[in-house]
């Protein structure tokens, strides 16, 4: 197991446990009384944060002299990366244009869902990245 | 495209990590193009072949399925 394919598991790891804790967090709360108490953002921002350094913490720790990168880990990320671009893609349109079909008839729409599909785009953009990579590298062994 | 790695490099008693070492990969790459599911570059082929001690036409070998010449 090379260093790139550590590192693509515990970014998995790290952004897949965001991602959901996202969901099920703003899915309990719901998006109408997301706004009305500081405390709700101040967790997630706090659970965002601690995602954050973990993911800089696995870098450093993983970040030695030795480490081999070749072409083929250089070619399996960028096709990773692409695929990992194709989904985030998909998953923003997906909901965006739910959102569109369940709230066109009221014309507006709560201002914390653009909050979730900022946040939420991001941790789902490393985490299918990531998880592309993985599937990538397993299946080419 | 096939290649004759394993059979040189059983031959030079390396091993894998041995001889990714020496090519400048990873041990994964070598095993990935060991098993034909990865065409290296033709640097890395190169230097696998330097490292063989063998000529690069006699560690990889192309077979064309299809007739690729201009009539």
């Amino acid at each position: 197991m090379n260093v790139t394919y550590k590192r693509s598991i515990a970014t998995t790891l790290i952004f897949g446990t965001l991602f959901i804790f996202l969901i099920v967090f703003f899915a309990i709360i719901g998006p109408d009384d997301f706004l009305s108490a500081k405390w709700y953002l101040a967790v997630t921002s706090a659970v965002v944060f601690i995602a954050l350094m973990g993911f800089a913490l696995m870098l450093l720790l993983t970040n030695k002299k030795d480490n081999i990168v070749d072409e083929r880990d250089n070619l399996i990320q960028k096709q990773a990366s692409s695929i990992g671009l194709t989904l985030s893609l998909i998953y923003v349109f997906a909901l965006s244009f739910a959102l569109f079909m369940f709230y066109r008839d009221e014309g507006t729409i709560n201002v914390s869902w653009a909050w979730f599909i900022a946040y939420s785009t991001f941790a789902f953009g490393y985490f299918s990245t990531s998880m592309a990579h993985v599937y990538l590298f397993y299946k080419g062994n | 495209m096939e290649n004759k790695i394993k059979y040189l490099r059983v031959l030079y008693d390396l091993t894998q990590d041995d001889l990714a070492k020496q090519v400048g990969c990873t041990r994964q790459t070598i095993n990935a193009i060991e098993k034909n599911k990865y065409s290296p570059s033709l640097v890395l082929a190169f230097r696998i072949a330097e490292v063989l001690k063998t000529d690069i036409t006699e560690v990889f070998s192309y077979q064309p399925s299809v007739d690729h010449s201009i009539k």
